[in-house]
């Protein structure tokens, strides 16, 4: 726990860490950072073209689905998968400064909102087109961005620990995302699921994780349950991830 | 400050460091769950036991203001465990580290350069590393700016930087701050000849004016002319605590010359 409170105190460091991993990618290419809208707004036109059509959906309506899904997908399936590697990938700073261990995981999740707010842009543009506006329920998506970073926290202290020592983790971690993202909403719509199918959104934590920031960006306020879910989900990663953090913390540096 | 001179202190309570080095076997969560279920006995030898290595053995020490220590010993005696330990970087495994005061450790001064930022870019980058705030990052720039003699090279990223450029850069920014214990891994030698004389006159200020400095160096002259205090390591235990003279002899007797 104290690693983690010097880990917020100490945060020019992540910062700074993260800028300058930004600026290393981007430096010397003509958009810069804005690969990342650029290379989104090309996936979303194309799913949308391919799937729309498949799931009989109005073109310009479910492009502006995929606009908000996509974006909160990446984010959320991308803190999994980089949560094993916080602690491998920083393993030179790690053995020359005494920095916190937490400050890794700090820099894995801005990183990350740092790239959703380069996709989410698009929405802008999208919801002009379209002619949509979420209006007053945009506004239950504050609460669901801290969810996204304490969901970030709690990954990034278990799954860093753990996977620093365990190196088929990360590989275990994205096999499991994977799959994650056909069986949850995320390129078709919750409604397009037949009935005798619903389970497998109703008891997928990913599926509660994607609609409370989904659900307020499309202009409907979330649904309680799946804030339930989420609660729950986010309860429990702390209840395991802070006693297996505080335990093994010290072991880091000697493992990595 | 009179009060924080007397605070600054680092104490080794028989702090061990034990750790272990897994084959590639061990390193695999699979493996230890099949391990588990096939009972352990026929694969035991294939997915590999950890190796313990004792890096440091219950290691009682206390550093005061004023201590500056030469660390010796042979490879592998301990002695980059001992100062990572001693940075707060390694915590024991066993016992208890306790480190008074600002510590900065010198282990390696190119550590977290980014070769495709700009000289003052970096200066920001390693300014906060070593615990300043923005605003103190830009606060020392002059300083370097002046100490490094780069001029426009400041601007332009550190690849189109001479190797003897890039340790001045990086040297200049280790040496900015004042810390009150002192880290480091052998002294580095500086760029051509003028340069060498400027940048030993900073390191000389550096040390002198930092409260407890440790240095491992295979170089005796090194250490005669830092230190006032040896400590001579051999697998993980201090075998000789005391004078510089009298523990540069141990260890050339006792312990280079020995096996």
């Amino acid at each position: 726990m104290n690693d983690v409170v010097r880990g917020i105190v100490g945060w020019r460091v992540w910062y700074m860490l993260t800028a300058a991993e930004i600026n290393k990618r981007y430096r010397r290419s003509v958009f810069g950072q804005f690969w990342y809208t650029l290379s989104m707004a090309l996936t979303v036109l194309g799913i949308g073209f391919v799937y729309g059509g498949l799931f009989n959906q109005p073109y310009l309506d479910f492009v502006a689905y995929l606009t908000v899904t996509f974006p909160l997908w990446y984010l959320i399936s991308n803190m999994m998968n980089d949560s094993a590697q916080s602690f491998i990938n920083s393993e030179a700073q790690l053995k020359h400064y005494a920095f916190p261990c937490s400050t890794f995981v700090f820099q894995m999740i801005l990183r990350n909102l740092f790239i959703f707010a380069h996709n989410i842009v698009l929405i802008v543009p999208v919801f002009l087109i379209a002619r949509k506006w979420p209006g007053l329920p945009v506004l239950a998506f504050v609460p669901a961005l801290v969810a996204y970073v304490l969901t970030g926290v709690w990954l990034g202290l278990l799954f860093g620990t753990i996977g620093t020592r365990f190196r088929d983790v990360p590989q275990i971690i994205s096999s499991v995302t994977s799959l994650a993202f056909f069986v949850t909403p995320v390129m078709f719509r919750p409604i397009s699921m037949p009935e005798r199918l619903q389970f497998v959104i109703d008891h997928n934590p990913f599926a509660a994780l994607l609609a409370i920031g989904r659900d307020p960006l499309l202009g409907h306020w979330p649904r309680a349950s799946d804030w339930f879910v989420v609660g729950l989900i986010t309860v429990l990663g702390f209840a395991v991830a802070l006693p297996v953090f505080g335990r093994y913390r010290r072991f880091i540096r000697y493992w990595l | 400050m009179s009060d924080r001179t007397r605070d600054v202190s680092i104490t080794l309570d028989r702090a061990t460091i034990d750790f272990q080095l897994f084959s590639d076997g061990g390193r695999s969560l699979k493996s230890h769950v099949m391990r588990r279920t096939v009972g352990g006995r026929i694969n035991a030898d294939k997915t590999g036991h950890a190796v313990s290595v004792k890096a440091l053995n219950a290691v009682t020490l206390t550093l005061t203001p004023g201590a500056k220590i030469g660390l010796v010993g042979r490879n592998g005696a301990g002695k980059t465990t001992l100062l990572r330990a001693l940075s707060g970087i390694y915590e024991p495994t066993d016992g208890k580290i306790t480190i008074n005061g600002s510590c900065a450790s010198m282990t390696d001064m190119m550590m977290g350069m980014d070769a495709d930022a700009s000289g003052r870019e970096n200066i920001r980058l390693r300014g906060v590393f070593l615990g300043l705030t923005f605003a103190e990052t830009r606060a020392i720039e002059p300083d370097i700016e002046e100490f490094t003699e780069l001029g426009e090279f400041l601007d332009l990223p550190l690849r189109t930087y001479s190797s003897g450029m890039m340790l001045r850069l990086a040297f200049a920014i280790s040496t900015c701050i004042r810390p009150d214990i002192l880290i480091m891994d052998e002294v580095i030698g500086v760029g051509d000849q003028a340069f060498f004389a400027k940048a030993q006159k900073r390191l000389q200020e550096m040390i002198h004016e930092t409260k407890i400095f440790v240095v491992a160096s295979h170089d005796n002259e090194i250490i005669r002319r830092f230190c006032n205090r040896v400590l001579v390591l051999d697998a993980g235990n201090i075998a000789f605590d005391g004078d510089v003279e009298d523990g540069l002899a141990f260890f050339d007797t006792r312990i280079r010359n020995a096996s």
